[in-house]
């Protein structure tokens, strides 16, 4: 069955960012591209995004910032992860992110950084690259 | 619990909810290696109440829904939501959007919500909701609500899993030849009139609560409330809560009318899942007798209802 091969994404932002232009416009194309986007749109908490990872069981989490504090949400939300198990699911990175910071962000465990200039088929084959065999 | 108690099953009777979302996720992919967890989890389930919500895109579903599991959060019930949105027909992909209205549930321990695609199934839920509500009911959730795609007039699989189904329409649903029309209507326990500020909506009640008087008249007796609601501000959320416990009232009241519709549900999933084993069956290829018997049928030695009665037979062995 084709089913098997379907990949989950949630999407969200955290904290007070209203940029939410280029996270919708992400995921129009990866719903185009065949993925399940799991949308739970801007103002999360770090904590009810951990538990949206554990509940939904995504295959990626992405994130989008267009603030200066994505270092820190990114960190306290891979924490938060970790504390609840599901540590294991990777996370990638999106909208305003300065080259600067890649090091740094890789570093606390963020799997993906797409920053301004991102190509979406790069975007599109990475998503798909993190899809678990179904058992 | 004993030991013949699958793993997974185990962790997720022991209120294990990675271990939950990861079987469902199997359950979605189609993953026959669960049977057993999954046949574990049905037989200590039976507890939970099923609530349906359906109506068309837009209406207020998920906010309402929303509402609701508030509402039941302060009356200490563990609540859990599956929440259906429409894949794709060209790509097959979807955007699962209905979290973002439920948002404030999010760090509540107390509820769980699980978004589900479609997946070309067109009765207004995911192919996996039997399975998910298994799962859910098995964790000794109080209220499992399971919020259907954005429907037309006759999207009614949710009859086969809810034990009460709550119609939102709105003012813009047509006039009152629309709501004598057949279908998805007649399948509504509560009739909620959404954004009943809008211009219109009071009209949109009578015709509702005319309709309501004048079908025949239902085996279990209950004529369906029809009721006037703001789901952005909560108005009407009370006469929501109120129509719902009568309902319950009503049908503890008539276990015979109870037990007719358990029965139905049962006949519903159980067609389901044999209607998807078919589909497995008839869409598979390189089976080389069945290659031959569909070449037997286009040279006219057998017929489309040979094939059919072979197939279902073969079933029931």
């Amino acid at each position: 069955m084709t089913e098997t091969s379907t990949v989950r994404c949630l999407l969200g932002m955290l904290g007070t960012d209203v940029h939410s232009k280029g996270i919708r416009t992400l995921a129009q194309i990866l719903r185009d591209a065949g993925i399940e986007v799991i949308y739970i749109g801007e103002h999360n908490s770090v904590e009810g995004m951990a538990n949206a990872v554990v509940d939904e069981d995504p295959d990626i989490v992405g994130l989008s910032f267009s603030s200066a504090a994505y270092i820190d949400y990114t960190h306290q939300l891979i924490a938060a992860m970790q504390r609840k198990g599901v540590g294991d699911v990777p996370v990638m990175l999106g909208g305003i992110i300065h080259p600067d910071d890649y090091e740094t962000l890789r570093g606390i465990g963020v799997a993906g950084i797409f920053g301004p200039g991102s190509l979406m088929p790069d975007i599109i084959s990475f998503v798909r690259s993190k899809a678990r065999p179904a058992a | 619990m004993n030991k013949n108690v699958p793993a997974a099953a185990a962790a997720i009777l022991a209120g294990g909810r990675r271990a939950a979302a990861r079987l469902l996720s199997r359950a979605e992919a189609g993953d026959e290696a669960i049977i057993n967890d999954l046949r574990a989890l049905y037989r200590a389930g039976g507890h939970a109440r099923i609530i349906g919500f359906t109506g068309p895109p837009g209406a207020g579903k998920s906010t309402l829904v929303d509402r609701l599991v508030t509402e039941l959060r302060t009356k200490g019930e563990r609540v859990a939501v599956i929440a259906v949105d429409p894949s794709s027909p060209f790509s097959g992909g979807a955007v699962l959007g209905d979290r973002v209205r439920m948002g404030r549930h999010a760090s509540d321990e107390g509820v769980l919500i699980r978004s589900m695609a479609a997946r070309g199934i067109l009765g207004g839920l995911a192919p996996a909701t039997g399975d998910a509500v298994t799962i859910l009911d098995a964790m000794r959730f109080d209220t499992i609500v399971i919020e259907t795609v954005g429907v037309g007039q006759s999207e009614l699989d949710i009859l086969a899993h809810a034990d009460i189904v709550i119609l939102l329409q709105t003012a813009l649903g047509g006039d009152g030849v629309q709501t004598v029309k057949a279908g998805i209507l007649e399948i509504a326990d509560v009739l909620v009139v959404n954004k009943a500020d809008t211009q219109g909506s009071d009209k949109m009640v009578r015709y509702l609560t005319e309709m309501a008087a004048h079908a025949a008249p239902r085996p279990d007796g209950w004529v369906p409330p029809v009721l006037a609601a703001q789901a952005v501000n909560g108005a009407g959320l009370d006469l929501l809560c109120d129509a719902i416990g009568a309902f319950f009232v009503h049908r503890a009241a008539r276990p015979e009318v109870d037990l007719a519709r358990r029965r139905r549900q049962v006949r519903a999933r159980v067609l389901a899942l044999t209607d998807a084993a078919l589909r497995r069956l008839l869409l598979q290829r390189g089976d080389a007798g069945l290659e031959r018997r569909i070449d037997d049928i286009i040279a006219r030695i057998s017929d489309p209802h040979d094939l059919a009665r072979l197939l279902s037979q073969r079933g029931l062995k």
